[in-house]
């Protein structure tokens, strides 16, 4: 069995805020093989972009976070800078929503990406250089030359999330991190943008963690799928058997509101994500479960094998999930 | 000179010098609000203004200043009451300039063995009313301009903001002199701002720099709200410039808007002050006297060795300044756009 | 560009007409000129009355003034030419200008850096408190405290002047001891402003997506500080610098006058004074002049610093 490249273990982070305490995230296991793409879905809230802001050290000082994150088995949670920046940038790499703002306006494509092989590597100028308008070419960009020359406002929205991902992959990573890299882009782009992922993924064998709330995405993309709700993974499970039987109320839910051609009604899911401050006990999903017994209060449920997914419903043997409300 | 760059520094400009120059307890950005973990917190509802309110009294230097600045205007205005002497009575017994500070005069006589306790309550009055009419007067010609240009742009917007631009970046104090000299040799306009020494005059004087920050800054806001739906929303209920701009703009802008009327007041008390160093300021005339004018003794007193003509006025000029200071930056953080959630 | 500068001299040229009665300040000056030297004066600083006089009188001096300063008006008070007059005082304003500027912003930017690190800890405080303050002080108090302390009572340094009374030739001790106390002046407010300048403007900068993407490629922390932070923030700072440059020009004024330090500032409250036209005109083309231009270098200087402002 091979070394995962990401391995998260009892993973919590903890805002210190003038109102208290927000527990963001409360606990995630999760582990990324080499080369494996791995969806994270859940909606605002539910911790995913802060569990990994975490594993990659970019989180504000005040926020508390305990666990372990282990990338390619160096220990990133509570790890000097130093040895952070040993391991971002060149293991393990993100790419964020906007790309726009995640550009630095004032200097060109190319210089960014050179920034990028700099930190890690060392090269000529020259050769990097050649480097970054090589990895333009990688990520599609069309007279990459010219491009490198180019600052981020004279590329369209697709482009600069190439360019990011240009940049990303710079140094070979063994996992990329993509916060929603294509909420803020057309659909026709969006798919293109998965399109790039996928090319690297196969040709350079990097393992992809695809954060989104969009199912689309990750039904396109993934091949397991972790789903997040108030801070911890509630299902896990390939992405096959996620769609065609999931194991938890709270994906039955999000299945069953994604507009489909046939069916006549949207059913939203009820109530609105706890409010992390002061989540609820037991499971946090109950108060919004139609299934919810006064067992799923008592205690927070753990990730338990249910057929061949991982499910945190400690109801699922009694109840049918699939079935239109 | 092309467009772009123009609007992009003003606006930086405009941004940089008012929000940031009254910004000292600026708050670190709020990073927890960008990550999704806010919902369902409850709030009891209170206005912009309310909030604002509360927010200014947790400032500690604007609060304290405030205590300060009201019982220093109690004093002021009451000034029947609270001198001690007239303004052109000696004090008795006769003989007696230059006294140090003692109980006769608490802090002491002038040349003319005036005492300087009462002179100095009557010049923070008199400049302090020179300071905040001069505010109040920018702050009416900028706001309308300055709501003007920023809605209808086109050709006024540029040649104000060209205007503005160049005048405000003027060395100041040549400027003012320069204006000074040139409004007094108007001789028809005599009538309405009066004799270059009057108080007429240099609250007019201090109003035409004054409106151009403050139209400058009106612009600004006014452009950044111009954009925001609830102005579209509004014009397609068929709403009038003027009602757009002062039902929706206006109280939206208050906040800079009142930031900048309070540092226009402590521009214009320091900066009387200044002009009457060097002898341009105001003479008020018979019964009363203004701060410059005492402070404008200073340098050579000081050269006498006469301590207390200079450690008053002046204190008394850097306490108005410290203390308008602290509560133009009180004022910056309550309305702090930039906690407001705007965006 | 051009036309502005028309149209600037002749407003200046008209707001010195209008102001000054030059004529009635010359008489005052010379009470037993004769009628052709009366004539005379009129003549060669075109005061021909009326509103067409006005014009020709303009067109009259900016003949001569772009002639060259051998043809132009000379000083009211002493008859002097005025262009050596106005070059003394420049190149000592500039060097007190100079000297503080090099000083305060420099160390005004680093403290603004030095500050926005740590936002809210007491080093951040302190360094504001103490901007704030040092700002709010009106900047004549701080001079005639400072010459009051140092100069009169203590007599460390010399309370006024470039050099003491008498002295000849250039003596750089000297010439730096009268400077120190002006020059202290100046830092003051100098400082006081671009440390809070910077320090906003990084701030400013802190919330930026960019970056956090910095960090995220592994650099080393200082240099997302300097080449990405610092590199944004400083933009329009550096566009303030050029803009208070061309301000500069214009003399410290309060400064100089109570230093007695012979300058822009001194020259102007002299001419002023002495309603002295034929030494105050030169000199606000001078001040314009440099307005107009720093304005200018600070618009370039913005587009060569933001690529996002260039001309498409």
């Amino acid at each position: 069995m091979v070394d995962p490249v990401l391995s998260l273990r009892d993973l919590r982070v903890t805002f210190n805020t003038p109102n208290g305490d927000v527990l963001a995230v409360r606990g995630i296991d999760l582990d990324v093989h080499p080369g494996e793409a791995v969806g994270i879905v859940g909606e605002s809230g539910s911790g995913k972009t802060v569990t990994f802001l975490a594993t990659m050290g970019l989180l504000p000082k005040r926020a508390a976070i305990t666990g372990s994150a282990r990338v390619m088995g160096t220990e990133v949670v509570r790890a000097s800078r130093k040895a952070l920046n040993k391991v971002r940038g060149q293991q393990i790499s993100m790419i964020f929503q906007d790309p726009l703002s995640a550009l630095n306006p004032v200097h060109r494509v190319g210089d960014q990406i050179v920034e990028m092989l700099d930190a890690h590597q060392s090269l000529t100028r020259r050769a990097a250089e050649r480097r970054a308008v090589n990895l333009l070419d990688v990520v599609g960009i069309p007279q990459p030359d010219q491009r490198a020359r180019q600052y981020p406002h004279e590329f369209s929205g697709g482009m600069r999330q190439r360019a990011m991902i240009a940049i990303a992959i710079a140094n070979d990573p063994k996992v990329l991190i993509a916060d929603e890299p294509t909420t803020a882009l057309d659909v026709t782009v969006q798919a293109q943008i998965l399109d790039v992922l996928q090319r690297i993924r196969a040709e350079m064998g990097t393992a992809i963690v695809m954060i989104t709330h969009d199912l689309g995405v990750v039904a396109r993309i993934a091949d397991r799928v972790a789903v997040m709700y108030a801070g911890r993974v509630v299902e896990m499970a390939d992405v096959h058997s996620l769609y065609a039987q999931p194991t938890h109320p709270y994906t039955d839910g999000l299945l069953q509101s994604i507009p489909r051609i046939g069916l006549d009604r949207l059913v939203p899911i009820p109530g609105s994500p706890p409010n992390m401050l002061q989540p609820p006990p037991g499971c946090a999903f109950a108060p919004r479960c139609r299934f919810a017994e006064p067992v799923c209060r008592q205690a927070l449920p753990e990730l338990i094998p249910f057929r061949d997914s991982q499910t945190a419903c400690v109801r699922i043997g009694e109840i049918e999930l699939g079935v239109p409300v | 000179m092309t467009e772009p760059i123009d609007t992009r520094i003003e606006e930086v400009r405009t941004e940089l010098l008012s929000e940031v120059a009254l910004g000292v307890g600026e708050t670190p950005p709020d990073e927890v609000g960008d990550l999704d973990a806010r919902e369902g917190i409850s709030r009891t509802s209170r206005s912009p203004l309310q909030l604002a309110w509360r927010r200014y009294w947790r400032h500690r230097g604007a609060a304290v200043s405030t205590v300060i600045l009201a019982i220093m205007l109690l004093v002021v205005l009451a000034t029947p009451l609270t001198a001690r002497y007239g303004v052109t009575e000696a004090v008795r017994p006769s003989q007696n300039q230059f006294l140090p500070p003692q109980d006769v005069a608490w802090f002491g006589t002038n040349q003319l063995g005036r005492d300087v306790y009462s002179l100095l309550l009557v010049g923070v009055r008199t400049s302090l009313f020179i300071g905040v009419a001069s505010a109040i007067l920018s702050t009416v010609i900028g706001t309308a301009v300055g709501s003007f240009a920023g809605l209808r742009g086109g050709a006024f917007d540029n040649v104000m903001m060209r205007v503005t631009d160049l005048f405000l970046a003027f060395p100041f104090l040549v400027a003012i002199v320069i204006a000074r000299q040139l409004l007094g040799g108007l001789s028809f306009l005599d009538p309405i701002i009066g004799e270059r020494t009057s108080i007429r005059f240099i609250i007019v004087l201090f109003a035409i720099f004054g409106w151009m920050i403050v139209a400058r800054l009106v612009r600004g806001q006014v452009l950044a709200l111009k954009e925001r739906e609830f102005v579209e929303a509004s014009r397609a209920a068929g709403a009038s410039d003027l009602r757009i701009v002062v039902a929706h703009l206006l109280p939206n802008s208050i906040g800079p808007v009142i930031v900048a009327l309070t540092l226009s007041v402590i521009a214009a008390v320091v900066g009387e002050s200044t002009l009457s160093f060097f002898g341009f300021g105001p003479q008020p005339g018979a019964g009363s006297i203004s701060l410059g004018q005492l402070v404008q003794g200073a340098g050579a007193a000081a050269r006498q060795g006469n301590w207390w003509l200079v450690v008053f006025p002046c204190g008394a000029l850097v306490l108005l300044a410290v203390c308008i200071n602290f509560i133009g930056d009180g004022l910056r953080d309550a309305f702090d756009p930039k906690m407001d959630g705007g965006h | 560009m051009i036309p502005i500068l028309f149209l600037a001299t002749f407003i200046l040229y008209w707001t010195i007409r209008t102001g000054w009665n030059p004529l009635a300040d010359y008489l005052r000056a010379n009470p037993r000129a004769s009628a052709e030297k009366r004539q005379e004066f009129i003549d060669s600083n075109g005061l021909y009355p009326g509103v067409g006089g006005v014009f020709r009188g303009y067109k009259e001096w900016l003949w001569n003034f772009v002639r060259g300063p051998g043809h132009w008006p000379r000083s009211l008070k002493g008859n002097a030419e005025v262009w050596p007059l106005l070059t003394y005082a420049l190149g000592n304003t500039l060097r007190l200008y100079g000297l503080s500027a090099v000083l305060g912003i420099s160390t005004g930017i680093g403290l603004g850096i030095i500050a926005s690190r740590r936002p809210g800890s007491w080093l951040d405080s302190l360094i504001n408190t103490t901007a704030f303050y040092l700002g709010a002080i009106p900047p004549f108090v701080s001079a005639v405290f400072l010459q009051l302390v140092f100069a009169v009572q203590l007599g460390w340094l010399p309370p006024t002047g470039v050099y003491p009374p008498g002295h000849r030739g250039f003596d750089a001790a000297e010439m730096v001891k009268h400077l120190i106390l002006p020059v202290i002046v100046v830092v003051i407010q100098t400082l006081a402003s671009y440390s809070r300048y910077t320090r906003a403007a990084v701030l400013d900068v802190a919330t930026a997506d960019y970056l956090r993407t910095a960090r995220a490629k592994g650099i080393p922390e200082r240099q997302v500080l300097f080449k990405h932070s610092v590199r944004n923030a400083l933009i329009p700072v550096v566009t303030l610098i050029a803009i208070d440059m061309g301000a500069v020009l214009g003399g410290l004024i309060i400064t100089e006058n109570i230093f007695e330090y012979p300058g822009m500032g001194v020259y102007f409250i002299r001419a002023i004074n002495d309603g002295d036209t034929p030494k105050l005109l030169p000199f606000l083309v001078i001040v314009v002049f440099a307005v107009l231009v720093f304005n200018l270098i600070a618009d370039v200087l913005y587009a060569v610093l933001d690529p996002r402002i260039r001309l498409d």
